[in-house]
């Protein structure tokens, strides 16, 4: 069998609709994204970067080129999205955007749709853009918004935007630190612009990006990022493998536990 | 002994085809393969690679791929790899004639399963 035979067989298999954790889905998505040793590479060396706390000028370029780098070459290891798929622009209207991927929808051999009705984007609305921000900021409400002007004005074919970043988003719950009970910065423009225009701008930290290194670990992020903007319980983002503990108050957890159920 | 319900992914299957593969799964075979699902259920190739697929997914067998250097056609396959782990990525090494292999063109895969547990199928 060729390597084209093989994602044939997981396309058959993703017809049919599978919750969220299904484990037949969790295989598909394996077989889908496949990150190379290179990427892997990458990852480390970005890693590396976000720990230095006063990176000089050279360093800081190197970490942008690095960053561009591991948003391209993860989506390269999604089968049957070659270079072409892949393309760089620098707008000149002043819209700057780093990368536009657009899938292979055609039957019968891709991934792509699948990728797509699981994100749930429509087939005209199944390119995703793609801006990278190595800085030691937090995206900022003023970058995000033009992110959403993107998707709204610029490409319409274009359902979801995703801010590769090391720091994440002003407003985005943080790891460590108590749950944020209310919206606000770029937390509450991801839910206006996804209400208005039903599209979805996600944000990757640097320890989102350390998933990027599992096989199905982009898709599978992607898929939870989606699935969180309209859940927005005030937690930061669990990685595919840690099941969250049920959010519920001590005095109900007692109930959860085994020795209740007789 | 673990059992599978086949209402939801493998509804294809009759009770006598469960009931033949829950034999097959008893007995002390400890490999299943597509080719051994068509003889034995007589099912469509589609069907036998469903089939190692989804009990793979469900942790029920250990599925791998088989990967074959296509220069090397006399030999064994060059290596393996756990269908979890997805396909292999590239440049692959070629444990045959230890070069690293750039397209996927050059390779041919193959799909086994080792059975790892006793499972009933109902």
């Amino acid at each position: 069998m060729t390597e084209e035979e093989i994602i044939q067989k997981f396309v058959e298999l993703a017809a049919m609709d599978r919750p969220p954790g299904d484990p037949v889905l969790d295989l598909i998505w394996k077989n889908f994204y496949v990150p190379n040793a290179r990427l892997i590479e990458l990852i480390d060396e970005l890693v590396e970067y976000a720990k230095k706390a006063k990176p000089s000028e050279t360093e800081r370029r190197r970490a942008g080129q690095l960053m561009e780098a591991v948003a391209v070459g993860a989506f390269k290891c999604i089968p049957k999205i070659g270079w072409d798929k892949v393309k760089n622009y620098r707008s000149a209207s002043g819209s700057q955007y780093d990368l536009v991927v657009r899938g292979e929808r055609l039957p019968p051999h891709f991934p792509w749709d699948k990728i797509c009705s699981t994100l749930g984007l429509s087939s005209s609305e199944s390119c995703m853009v793609v801006e990278c921000k190595a800085t030691s900021d937090k995206v900022d409400d003023a970058q995000f918004e033009r992110m959403c002007s993107i998707l709204a004005h610029n490409i319409e074919a274009a359902g979801i935007g995703i801010f590769f970043t090391i720091r994440g988003a002003t407003g985005f719950p943080e790891r460590g630190k108590p749950r944020k009970a209310a919206l606000s910065c770029c937390l509450l423009k991801q839910l206006i612009f996804r209400i208005k225009q039903q599209k979805s701008v996600v944000v990757l930290d640097i320890h989102d990006l350390l998933e990027l290194k599992r096989p199905g670990g982009l898709l599978e992020l992607l898929i939870r990022k989606v699935q969180e903007i309209s859940l927005q319980d005030g937690l930061p983002s669990l990685t595919a493998h840690t099941l969250r503990e049920a959010d519920i108050p001590d005095y109900l957890k007692i109930l959860l536990e085994p020795s209740m159920d007789s | 002994m673990r059992q599978f319900n086949c209402e939801r992914d493998l509804n294809f299957l009759s009770a006598e085809q469960r009931s033949k593969l829950t034999e097959y799964f008893r007995s002390n075979r400890r490999e299943i393969k597509p080719t051994i699902l068509r003889g034995m259920l007589g099912v469509s190739e589609s069907e036998s690679y469903q089939i190692i697929l989804i009990l793979t997914a469900h942790r029920l067998i250990r599925g791998k791929y088989l990967i074959y250097h296509l220069q090397h056609p006399d030999d064994s396959y060059a290596s393996d790899r756990l269908i979890e782990d997805g396909l292999p990525p590239l440049p692959f090494y070629c444990s045959i004639c230890c070069k690293n292999i750039d397209t996927y063109d050059e390779l041919d895969f193959q799909i086994s399963a080792d059975i790892t547990e006793r499972v009933t199928f109902i």
